[in-house]
């Protein structure tokens, strides 16, 4: 899987679960939409993981720290466009 | 609690200077009840869901606001409620409340797969309406 498809990946699940978000706001108890929550939260942990062992931090505070600061000399969003 | 009853949006009215000068509270708002019910509503299937629906837009209504009714202001309001459309004032426009907005509860249903839910914008099917230069059309 190239970058693209990885960030892809992220951006579907991430967004798949901010809806089922706000449905669940008002549907606290939804057994259905609890499943479909936690499957795809499992999803995008595994699409982040991918992604930031692959390509880099998706955010600054999943960045690598044990030798320096790497979000910071990763590509910055606007250099992000080959 | 989670209230599953609709949601009915607070109402704007624009040419109700009544609502500005808070009338006097009616005494007995609601005895006419019996003879407007719902002629306009869907039969229920089942009797509880009767009981849990309230029975006039002016029974939703906070006490507060309640006192600040007027008749005209309740007749239109349970018009937009009832959905009587046709239901005209003697200057020719409807009954029904502007700016009256309500939200059906909605259920669980089918989803999008992921990647046409971020493009659609929704992981609901019944809730993608996408505005297409004049008017929404169903997907």
């Amino acid at each position: 899987m190239n970058k693209e498809e990885a960030l892809k990946k992220v951006q579907m699940y991430d967004f798949a679960l901010v809806d089922t978000g706000l449905f669940l706001d008002t549907h606290p108890d939804n057994k259905a939409a609890l499943i479909f929550f936690a499957e795809t939260r499992k999803k995008c942990k595994e699409a982040r993981d991918y992604y930031e062992k692959n390509f880099g931090p998706l955010t600054c505070k999943a960045t690598d720290v044990s030798k320096d600061y790497k979000w910071a000399m990763t590509k910055w969003p606007w250099e992000m466009e080959d | 609690m989670i209230n599953k009853d609709l949601y009915i949006g607070m109402p704007i009215m624009f040419d109700e200077p009544e609502f500005m000068t808070m009338p006097e509270r009616k005494e007995h708002m609601h005895d006419h009840m019996a003879d407007t019910q719902h002629d306009h509503m869907p039969e229920m299937k089942h009797d509880h869901m009767k009981e849990m629906m309230p029975q006039r837009m002016s029974d939703m209504m906070p006490e507060r606001m309640e006192d600040r009714m007027t008749e005209s202001m309740e007749e239109r309001m349970d018009a937009g409620f009832d959905g009587r459309m046709d239901d005209m004032d003697g200057r020719g426009r409807t009954k029904m409340m502007v700016g009256m907005t309500y939200v059906p509860w909605q259920c669980w249903g089918k989803q999008y797969d992921y990647a046409d839910a971020l493009h659609c914008g929704t992981i609901f099917p019944e809730l993608n309406y996408p505005f297409m230069g004049r008017k929404v059309v169903r997907k």
